[in-house]
């Protein structure tokens, strides 16, 4: 049977579970989740799928769960043995992914997920972007991926030597910082990030997604 | 196995988290005390524990981690066999990781605001924005509800048994116990329960004798 995921294929948070899918190679069918129309904030979508009102849930053969970051996490390790090794191959290597999946967490995600709001989410809904906001989250955003090109310039990789989930994690925030958000040059002027994110978003499931999502080719 | 040194401070919130996971898994550790007034944290020699300038890090022989949800995680599953269990198995440790997610993602966002205007602006003589707290206080209300109807489903927030999920909440509710949002928690049977309960938890008293000890 095969996964069903609950979003679109244009949102961050589905996306990074649709990547993982993709990497391990496990069919899924997306089920679309009207966001324009709030379908996620109705009783049915709430009572059955996600009680904060947000996409993407997935259904395992009857298994519920949502958090897309839980979800990549339930993924890699029910297909541990199958390549590629999200999750590391020893504890402690399975310790700097978790790590690294923190601080996408925590020191990344809040910075995007704002210009986001400001850039897409509330023009879409016929509200003014904070433009002086963005302006201050780019300036916060450029420390955090100061420390990344620092940890990039030591491991090919966020975790250690191979591609896990705490790169999977980023892709989908990347892209749009690269494309919709115009913030291109935040990845273009260092080194070593740049050279990560062209390895990372060149993956054969990225582009995958990337199809599905129908974006324009660049 | 090398000994374990947690670098932080007892009124961080994020270092408490491992403090706590530390005392439920009975584990010996040495603590160093980051001076954060001196701004430490952001210089030599603990930037090279944490790029982030953040506390806690956790520093075991050659490994180095900072995060505290990372590290938490590792005491955990390094040390399955000692103290409190903590973890789950099979597809209750994906339920696991869904709670340990809300933790960070739903509550924490507005717990962690609210503990910010109420509490550390008081200690270092700053003054409380109204607004955000007004604002982060219906934002908790809400995730409080679905807090409420899961627990009355389940004792704990994975399943029956106290774990991860419930840990990383405690630092954030033991402080907001401390101010007005109390009563958001009192105002949740299920919700108060559950907080009477984890909070009390002799691990917890352990955090709290190192604070007072301070």
């Amino acid at each position: 049977m095969v996964v069903k995921v609950y979003g679109t294929a244009r949102a961050v948070c589905p996306q990074r579970v649709m990547a993982c899918l993709l990497e391990k190679g496990v069919e899924f069918e997306l089920v679309h989740v009207d966001l324009d129309s709030g379908e996620q904030k109705r009783p049915e979508f709430l009572a059955k799928l996600q009680p904060f009102g947000q996409v993407p849930a997935i259904e395992d053969d009857g298994f519920k769960l949502f958090e897309s970051r839980a979800i990549i996490r339930y993924i890699a390790a029910k297909h541990e043995d199958r390549e590629p090794k999200l999750l590391g191959e020893t504890l402690q290597e399975r310790a700097l992914v978790e790590q690294w999946l923190e601080v996408e967490a925590h020191n990344f995600n809040d910075l995007v997920y704002t210009i986001a709001l400001q850039v897409v989410i509330l023009p879409r809904i016929g509200q003014p972007g904070d433009g002086g906001l963005v302006r201050a989250y780019e300036q916060k955003l450029e420390k955090v991926l100061d420390v990344y090109e620092q940890r990039l310039s030591k491991s090919k990789f966020l975790a250690g030597h191979s591609f896990t989930l705490a790169d999977l994690s980023h892709l989908p925030a990347i892209r749009f910082l690269v494309n919709e958000a115009g913030l291109s040059h935040l990845v273009r002027d260092r080194k070593k990030l740049n050279a990560w994110w062209k390895e990372i978003s060149s993956r054969p499931s990225w582009k995958k997604l990337m199809k599905l999502a129908d974006y324009p080719l660049n | 196995m090398a000994a374990i040194k947690v670098h932080g401070h007892v009124i961080s919130t994020a270092t408490q988290r491992v403090l706590a996971t530390l005392y439920e898994r009975e584990l010996e550790f040495e603590f160093v005390a980051v001076n954060m007034g001196a701004g430490e944290h952001k210089k030599e020699p603990f930037i090279s524990l944490n790029p982030f300038g953040q506390l806690p890090a956790l520093e075991q022989g050659d490994l180095k981690l900072f995060e505290s949800r990372a590290i938490t995680q590792y005491i955990a599953h390094e040390y399955a066999d000692k103290g409190t269990n903590l973890i789950c198995s099979g597809k209750q440790m994906a339920i696991l990781s869904v709670w340990m997610e809300v933790e960070a993602h739903q509550f924490d966002p507005a717990a962690s605001k609210l503990v910010w205007e109420l509490l550390y602006k008081q200690m270092f003589g700053m003054a409380t924005d109204t607004a955000v707290v007004e604002d982060n206080e219906a934002k908790l209300a809400k995730v409080l509800d679905i807090y409420e109807s899961r627990l009355s489903q389940s004792k704990y927030l994975a399943c029956g048994d106290f774990t991860l999920a419930d840990v990383h909440h405690v630092p954030n509710i033991a402080y907001l116990l401390k101010t007005q949002c109390k009563k958001l928690f009192d105002a949740r049977p299920h919700v108060s329960a559950w907080v009477a309960d984890i909070t009390a938890r002799p691990a917890w008293a352990k955090v709290l004798a190192m604070q007072a000890n301070q």
